[in-house]
């Protein structure tokens, strides 16, 4: 499937932002490229979806955001999981993996 | 009409307009850098792979999609776009009514009304339903009357009744008559200014001291001054108690020529 055909419902990509905020900190690229990768390319998340997405998890208290050097040695700002967004991440995967499971088993049904 | 208001509610508006301006200000230069960093950060990926500088800052640049267009987006998901809104359709509001007196004095005057006829109304129902009645105890309070048999009218209670009443029923721990008579005027024979209109009414000894009234000048009725044929000797200067006296009252040249005899 084509990465662009694809679109993220937002509470897809809320999701995708705080699993890949899971193991560390990264900046706005990183997130987008760790999404790619751990989605197997699926997803590529454009810039006019993440950002407003980052701003909006980080005034809801999940996300906190800081200036930091990137890997390159470039001023960044970087995204850290909160405590609040740890607990999201978990409730919000076990509902995802409600949803799939109920949505594979509906599905294969005949 | 409301100049006042309206610019009153610009200048209100205009300020938390500034605050917000300044805040978002910060904001957007904020979000400018990160743009930037992310267009720099893509463009070092491409250039890795062997693009030039300048195809890989070209092309980092098309895959942003515009960075006003990002910004735009960004600014949409704020909590005080919301604010922003409010005040453009406050601004649209008063400009509407300013253009348009006539639909705008309607508008007021509908609203005058309306929470003016409320107002009364509730003031009323908060009297009259609400409020207890100013006496102690007012839900042990109950008005008897007679009824006529013949057409089940209330009618108005024989002395001799209420004396009945008074002596043998169980069912009440005190009962006190009134009688009340049209407003009369007070005083003004010789000074037309002190004259007042008064609501009077007889009562039976212990009216007052049922209710609870405290006597504002003078005492109160005694028993035996509450018998038929007790209004031979001269009539004393009567009790007047808050709830029934006017100002002038308390003026005790006029109280002392407030007088009342039994008349059972």
């Amino acid at each position: 499937m084509p990465p662009s055909e694809t679109e993220l419902l937002q509470g897809t990509l809320d999701l995708l932002i705080l699993k890949s905020l899971a193991l560390q900190e990264l900046h706005g690229m990183g997130i987008a490229r760790r999404i790619a990768q751990i989605t197997g390319g699926t997803f590529d998340v454009k810039a006019g979806s993440l950002f407003p997405a980052l701003y909006r998890m980080e005034h809801a208290g999940w996300l906190v955001s800081f200036w930091g050097e990137s890997e390159t040695k470039r001023k960044s700002k970087f995204y850290r999981l909160t405590q609040s967004g740890r607990k999201r991440l978990k409730t919000e995967s076990e509902r995802w993996e409600r949803i799939s499971l109920a949505m594979a088993h509906a599905l294969r049904s005949t | 009409m409301g100049a006042d208001f309206f610019s009153d509610g610009s200048r209100i508006a205009l300020d938390v307009r500034r605050s917000c301006v300044l805040l978002e200000a910060k904001v957007r230069e904020d979000l400018d850098d990160e743009l930037r960093s992310y267009v720099e950060l893509m463009a070092a990926e491409k250039v890795q792979r062997g693009m030039s500088h300048e195809d890989a800052f070209r092309q980092a640049w098309s895959e942003l999609g515009g960075i006003e267009q990002v910004k735009e987006s960004v600014r949409d998901v704020r909590p005080w776009v919301l604010i922003d809104t409010l005040l453009q359709d406050i601004r649209y509001a008063v400009r509407t009514l300013r253009r348009n007196r006539a639909f705008a004095f309607i508008a007021l005057l509908t609203l005058a009304l309306g929470i003016g006829a409320n107002t009364t109304i509730f003031t009323v129902v908060d009297a009259v339903l609400l409020k207890p009645l100013p006496y102690p105890e007012p839900n042990r309070l109950l008005t008897l009357w007679e009824r006529s048999r013949s057409d089940g009218e209330q009618s108005t209670v024989a002395p001799a009744n209420f004396y009945d009443w008074h002596e043998q029923s169980p069912s009440f721990s005190r009962m006190a008559a009134i009688d009340p008579y049209p407003d009369f005027i007070l005083g003004g024979s010789t000074n037309h200014a002190a004259a007042r209109r008064l609501s009077g009414a007889d009562v039976s000894a212990d009216f007052f001291s049922l209710l609870g009234t405290r006597m504002e000048l003078g005492r109160d009725f005694l028993a035996e001054e509450d018998r038929p044929g007790h209004n031979q000797g001269p009539p004393w200067p009567q009790a007047i108690s808050k709830q029934w006296a006017y100002p002038c009252t308390t003026d005790a040249a006029l109280s002392s020529r407030i007088t009342k005899t039994v008349r059972w």
